[in-house]
């Protein structure tokens, strides 16, 4: 989700940092407490740039970050993808398609996504390694969009594994998976309908500022994160949170679209690069 | 929760959706009628059961005290579990109940324990160390499809019928923790404030079209499902697109405002049954009948 991490609404069923009964460590508090107060800090200070109709990086609201995007960095995997949106980094590799041991038959791939982070990824303490409830839950959502995507009736009776890595959490990272699935899939050469590119936009204050960074997501009071395919013009995904009016909604929207549109031209021109660079 | 349904029964479903007829004589925006009881399971703190067609949903809100989460010391928290009876149906059963359970608790506490939606500092007892956490436990008896809306429903009614004891914090004979201090009077209470407490409204693609409050059914003839929660006033508070096909953009903006109307209309629906039955003198009697 957009907002998964560390909330600051007192956390729903989803919190990885919940103490439940009982006394807390001693040890682990003064240093979980001094990385809220930094993260706070840094919240405070988006929402007090997006006041002013500002942004902390100094971009323009409906301005994406730098986007990085590897194709084949792992090595045993059918297809492998590395993006980096700004400060977010998502490693994302596809295994399969592999036929699928279930007793019953199914005329259509079984697509599985995994999500996972890893413990340094997020603000706050460190997480552990076992899949947090915030990880099962974007591992839903990416799965979602990239259903959509694939050409699921080409595969029957198989299962393609899309397993992915968060290795920084600065915001907009479930957009950056479902992209950088997207991007694996392709590599993998698994057959799809169109990329499936993910996109956020948050509202803060009166702001909506489009692809937010961890600060900007942890001072918003609402989101809506999108998975987009822009040749064949479909929402695959669409997560919104917080409370929005249906205008500010429609606008919000409009804007995730029109970045959506423009990231799928750059990995469009990034796949073709790649496949020139293998036959040249 | 799929059941199996054969591509013939798909055509004549999605034929009569393009009709405006559904197989229940629904037109495509029409909620199943809701019939909604509080304060059966006196042991919990709230409960309500809630029945729509074939759905039938028990949620029991129970209240315990807890420590605040460090990122929001002022704070109580909320915290939904469903449970899908094995006795509903055969596919709720083993491994898969317990995914299908993982993703309706986190879909319903995504509307339930929203931000906006509860008065989370209202839970909190003493900053830093003591809170209310409000259990919410949704068991599903029966599933006629669109189990969601309906736990997100009954979640709702039961919350309304929640209350907290008055409870202050004393400090204890060992220095820097507190007891806690419960008021005698078993009418000391605080009711939960459930203004801003949004339902969810799903919308399931059939074809080109959508239709509201989906059956078993139609579920498995599905392309995709949207659920929005709204609000008494209208705000839309919260959306998910579930299921493996997508809706293109123009009919998404269609479904926020079909679903915003069809969600104003079922607070007010809900409010007004509440309403209603605190007007009624009646002995409970009987609990599954």
């Amino acid at each position: 989700m957009a907002t998964s991490g560390s909330t600051t609404s007192g956390g729903a069923s989803q919190s990885s940092n919940k103490h439940g009964e009982g006394k807390t460590t001693e040890g682990s508090v003064p240093a979980a407490k001094h990385l809220l107060t930094a993260t706070a800090a840094r919240a405070k200070a988006a929402a007090a740039a997006a006041a002013e109709g500002n942004r902390v990086d100094g971009r323009h609201t409906a301005a994406f970050r730098d986007i990085h995007m590897a194709l084949g960095l792992v090595s045993p995997a059918a297809g492998s993808a590395y993006v980096e949106l700004g400060g977010t980094k998502v490693v994302a590799a596809v295994y399969g398609p592999k036929p699928s041991f279930d007793a019953q038959f199914t005329a259509s791939a079984n697509v599985e996504t995994h999500v996972s982070s890893a413990p340094f990824a997020a603000a706050g303490e460190r997480t552990s390694y076992v899949p947090s409830d915030s990880d099962a839950e974007a591992s839903l959502l990416v799965q979602a969009a990239l259903a959509a995507a694939v050409r699921r009736d080409a595969y029957p009776k198989s299962t393609i594994e899309v397993r992915l890595l968060v290795l920084e959490d600065d915001g907009a990272t479930t957009g950056a998976c479902v992209s950088a699935a997207s991007l694996a899939l392709a590599h993998a050469g698994i057959e799809m309908y169109d990329l499936a590119v993910g996109a956020t936009v948050v509202q803060l204050g009166d702001a909506l500022l489009v692809d937010p960074s961890r600060p900007e997501e942890d001072a918003a009071q609402g989101a809506v994160a999108l998975a987009y395919m822009p040749a064949v013009d479909e929402l695959s995904q669409y997560a919104l949170t917080g409370q929005f009016d249906p205008a500010t909604l429609a606008t919000a929207t409009e804007l995730a679209l029109d970045a959506a549109r423009k990231w799928a031209e750059l990995m469009r021109t990034v796949l073709r690069d790649s496949v020139t660079a293998q036959s040249s | 929760m799929t059941q199996l349904v054969s591509p013939s029964e798909v055509a004549f479903l999605l034929q009569g959706v393009a009709h405006n007829l559904r197989s229940d004589g629904r037109s495509r925006t029409q909620l199943r009628p809701v019939v909604v009881e509080t304060g059966l399971v006196s042991q919990a703190n709230g409960s309500s059961r809630l029945r729509r067609g074939n759905t039938d949903v028990l949620v029991g809100v129970k209240l315990s005290v807890g420590v605040p989460d460090l990122a929001a010391p002022n704070t109580g928290r909320v915290e939904v579990a469903v449970e899908c009876a094995p006795s509903a149906s055969p596919l709720f059963e083993g491994r898969g109940a317990r995914e299908v359970n993982a993703g309706l608790a986190a879909a319903a506490a995504s509307y339930l324990a929203a931000p906006g939606a509860l008065d989370l500092e209202a839970l909190c007892i003493r900053p830093d160390t003591h809170c209310w956490v409000v259990h919410v436990d949704a068991v599903v008896l029966d599933s006629g499809g669109n189990v969601l809306d309906a736990v997100c429903a009954a979640a709702r009614a039961a919350l309304a019928n929640t209350t907290l004891p008055r409870v202050s914090t004393v400090p204890s004979e060992t220095p820097g923790e507190f007891d806690l201090e419960v008021s005698d009077d078993p009418d000391d209470v605080i009711a939960l404030d459930v203004s801003r407490l949004p339902v969810s409204v799903t919308l399931a693609r059939l074809g080109d079209f959508y239709v509201a409050d989906p059956t078993l059914e139609e579920e498995a003839c599905q392309t995709a499902a949207f659920t929005v929660g709204v609000t008494a006033d209208g705000t839309l508070s919260g959306a998910t697109l579930s299921g493996d096909g997508g809706i293109p953009p123009a009919m998404l903006i269609e479904m926020f405002q079909v679903a915003r109307k069809l969600g104003m209309a079922l607070v007010a629906d809900m409010n007004d049954l509440g309403e209603q039955e605190a007007k009624l003198d009646r002995d409970v009697v009987g609990f599954l009948g």
